[in-house]
C-alpha cells in the first residue's frame, strides 16, 4: 500500500498494514475499487479503481478534487454529503451513485463510505462497486415492463375498440330489426287497404238485389277492379324491391339508346297527358346517347316519373329531356346521360324533397289530393338507378313544379370488328370467318 | 216515429268511404261522410252522430286522437266510437280502447258484420 505521504506510513503498523495490503489487493481482484480521501483529495486509490475509470493512479492523487471523478449530474449530492459526514452527520453509508470514466461515459456504481479518524487527521474510505451490468439489466427489465405496459395498453385500446365496434353492430341490429318489423306493419297496412275495398264490395254485390240498379253493379265492379290493379302493382313493386335488395333480380343489360327509350316513353304517356289537358313534351340532342342496362329498367324509372308529374300536375305540362353531360371519363373517354323529369305541378315542400325516395313515403298533397301510390315508385327508381351507378334527385320551390334528375354512365358502342362487318355484308360467311381466324391463331 | 240515426265515417280512402255509406244506408241510418280527422271532428262537433266510425291511418289527426278528443269534450263524449283499422296489432286494439272507443274493427272487414255491430249501437237499449 502506497501512501504518499510518508509521514503516513510510519503510522501504519507491521502485521496490520500487510493485512489492508492484503484486503486492498483482492478487492482489486475482485473488481472493486478502494479509495481513501483526505481534505477532498484522493490519498490512495486502488488498481481496481483506476482499472474502473480509465486512469492512472498518479494522475487521480494529482487532483485537487475528488468530486471532480463523480458524473456531473452526482457531484453536487456526493459533496454535500461528504461535508456533512465530515462534520459527524451520520446516516445512509452505502448508495448508488455513478462516476465518470475518463472517456467521459457514465459508471453506474454501489458506494460503500466509512468515516475514518486517525488522531487530527479526518478521512473517508469508499469501497466502489461497478454496477452497469445490473444497471442495464434493471433498465432492460424497465424497457421490457414500458413495452408491456404499452401492448396492454394497446390490446385494452383494441379491447376497447372492438366492444365499441360490436356495440355499434348490435344496434344496427336492433335498429334493422325495427325497420324490419315496421316494413311488415306497414306493407301489411298498404296490402289491406285495397283488399278491404275488394272484400267490402265483392259482400256488397252479393248481398244486391238481383233488381238493383244495373249502374250499382257496374260502379261496385269498377271499383273491385281498380282496387285489384292497385293490389297488384303493390305486390309487383314489393317484389322488385324485394329482388332488387336482395340481388336476385336478373339485370339483363345491353347496349341500349337512352334517347330511343325516352322517346318510346313519350309516345306511351302522351294520351294520358293529353286526357288531362297537359303538354307533355320531349327535348333529346339527334344522335344516340347509349348507357349499358336493361331497357325495361330504364323504361320503369322515366315511366314512374313521367306518371308522377301527371299525378301531380293539374295544368300546364312536364318535359323530358335527355343530354350528355360532365366531364369526360379519362378511362373510354364517355361521360354521363342525364335524363330530366320537368313538370308545372305542385312542386315539393322542402321538408319532404330529402323524403320523397324513402319507401312507402307519400307526400301530404298526395294523401290530401287522393293521389294513389304504393309509396314504393321512387324508391325503385333510386335503386335501378344506383344499381347503375348513377344518381337520382329531386329539385322543387314548392308550388313551382318539381324536377326529377337522374344519371347513366354513357357507354359507347364497341367498334366491330372489320370481320364482323363482313359477316354483316355478307362478304364472307362466319364459318369462313372463324376458320381464317383459327388459321391464324394456330400460326 | 223516431228520426233515424245519424252515423259519421271518417276514412281517407275513398272507396272504403263508399262501402260505409252503403252499409249506414243498409240499416236505415243516416251518414256524414269525413276524409281526415279535422274534418271528422268537426263534423262531429257539429252534427253530434250515434256513432263515429273512425279510420286510424287518416292524415293529420289520426282516429285514435280524434276519439280521444270525442271523449274528452263533455258535448261528444256519448258519440259511440268505431275505430276501423288495417293496422291489426294487440298494441292497436289496446291503444283503441285507451283511447275510449267502444269497438275496433280490422280491415279488410266484413260490411255484413259492421251493419250488425252499427245496427246494435244505434238501437237505444
Amino acid at each position: 500500500m502506497q501512501f504518499i505521504n510518508p509521514a503516513r506510513e510510519q503510522a501504519a503498523g507491521g502485521f496490520e498494514q500487510a493485512v489492508y495490503e492484503a484486503v486492498v489487493e483482492s478487492l482489486s481482484d475482485l473488481g472493486e475499487g478502494l479509495m481513501v480521501l483526505e481534505n477532498r483529495r484522493f490519498s490512495y486509490v486502488n488498481q481496481g479503481f483506476c482499472e474502473m475509470l480509465g486512469y492512472e493512479r498518479d494522475e487521480l492523487m494529482a487532483w485537487n478534487s475528488f468530486v471532480e471523478i463523480f458524473h456531473p449530474e452526482e457531484r453536487e449530492r456526493i459533496l454535500a454529503n461528504h461535508l456533512r459526514r465530515l462534520a459527524g452527520e451520520q446516516f445512509r453509508t452505502c448508495y448508488e451513485t455513478a462516476m465518470r470514466h475518463r472517456d467521459g461515459h457514465r459508471v453506474d456504481i454501489d458506494m460503500s463510505i466509512a468515516l475514518l479518524h486517525f488522531g487530527e487527521r479526518l478521512g473517508v474510505v469508499g469501497i466502489i462497486r461497478d454496477i452497469s451490468d445490473r444497471k442495464l439489466a434493471e433498465q432492460e427489465i424497465k424497457r421490457k415492463n414500458e413495452d408491456l405496459e404499452a401492448l396492454s395498453a394497446s390490446l385494452e385500446d383494441k379491447v376497447r375498440a372492438r366492444t365499441a365496434e360490436l356495440d355499434r353492430a348490435n344496434k344496427q341490429l336492433v335498429q334493422l330489426n325495427k325497420v324490419k318489423s315496421d316494413f311488415i306493419s306497414i306493407v301489411s297496412h298498404e296490402l289491406r287497404t285495397p283488399l278491404t275495398a275488394i272484400k267490402s264490395f265483392a259482400e256488397i254485390l252479393l248481398d244486391l238485389e238481383p233488381d238493383e240498379d244495373q249502374a250499382l253493379w257496374q260502379r261496385y265492379l269498377s271499383i273491385i277492379n281498380t282496387e285489384s290493379d292497385r293490389l297488384s302493382r303493390l305486390i309487383g313493386n314489393l317484389l322488385d324491391l324485394q329482388k332488387i335488395d336482395s340481388g336476385s333480380l336478373a339485370w339483363h343489360d345491353e347496349i341500349v339508346d337512352v334517347v330511343g327509350l325516352a322517346r318510346e316513353c313519350v309516345e306511351l304517356f302522351k294520351a294520358p297527358y293529353r286526357e288531362q289537358g297537359l303538354q307533355l313534351r320531349l327535348e333529346v340532342p339527334p344522335t344516340a346517347l347509349t348507357t349499358y342496362a336493361e331497357p325495361d329498367r330504364i323504361r320503369q324509372v322515366i315511366g314512374n316519373l313521367l306518371g308522377n308529374a301527371l299525378k301531380f300536375t293539374t295544368r300546364g305540362g312536364a318535359t323530358l329531356s335527355v343530354r350528355r353531360i360532365g366531364g369526360d371519363r379519362p378511362a373510354d373517354n364517355a361521360g354521363f346521360i342525364e335524363v330530366r323529369i320537368q313538370d308545372t305541378g305542385m312542386g315539393i315542400a322542402p321538408a319532404e324533397l330529402d323524403r320523397v325516395f324513402d319507401r312507402f313515403y307519400q307526400s301530404d298533397m298526395s294523401q290530401k289530393r287522393k293521389i294513389g301510390g304504393t309509396g314504393l315508385g321512387l324508391c325503385i327508381c333510386k335503386d335501378i338507378v344506383e344499381h347503375y351507378h348513377g344518381e337520382i334527385r329531386a329539385e322543387s320551390a314548392a308550388g313551382d313544379g318539381a324536377t326529377f334528375t337522374f344519371t347513366l354512365p354513357e357507354t359507347r358502342k364497341p367498334r366491330k370488328r372489320l370481320g364482323e362487318v363482313l359477316v354483316d355484308m355478307g362478304v364472307v360467311s362466319q364459318e369462313a370467318l372463324s376458320a381464317a381466324l383459327d388459321r391464324q391463331s394456330e400460326d | 216515429m223516431n228520426e233515424p240515426a245519424l252515423i259519421l265515417a271518417a276514412d281517407d280512402e275513398p272507396h272504403i268511404l263508399e262501402s260505409l255509406r252503403y252499409v249506414a244506408d243498409k240499416i236505415g241510418c243516416r251518414c256524414v261522410l269525413a276524409e281526415d280527422g279535422e274534418a271528422a271532428l268537426a263534423l262531429a262537433r257539429d252534427q253530434r252522430p250515434r256513432v263515429a266510425v273512425l279510420d286510424v291511418g287518416m292524415p293529420g289527426l289520426d282516429g285514435f286522437e280524434v276519439c280521444r278528443r270525442l271523449k274528452a269534450d263533455a258535448a261528444t263524449r256519448d258519440i259511440q266510437v268505431v275505430i276501423l283499422t288495417a293496422y291489426g296489432q294487440a298494441r292497436d286494439r289496446a291503444a283503441a280502447e285507451a283511447a275510449g272507443a267502444t269497438e275496433f274493427i280490422v280491415k279488410p272487414f266484413s260490411p255484413r258484420a259492421l251493419a250488425a255491430t252499427l245496427r246494435a249501437l244505434v238501437t237505444p237499449v
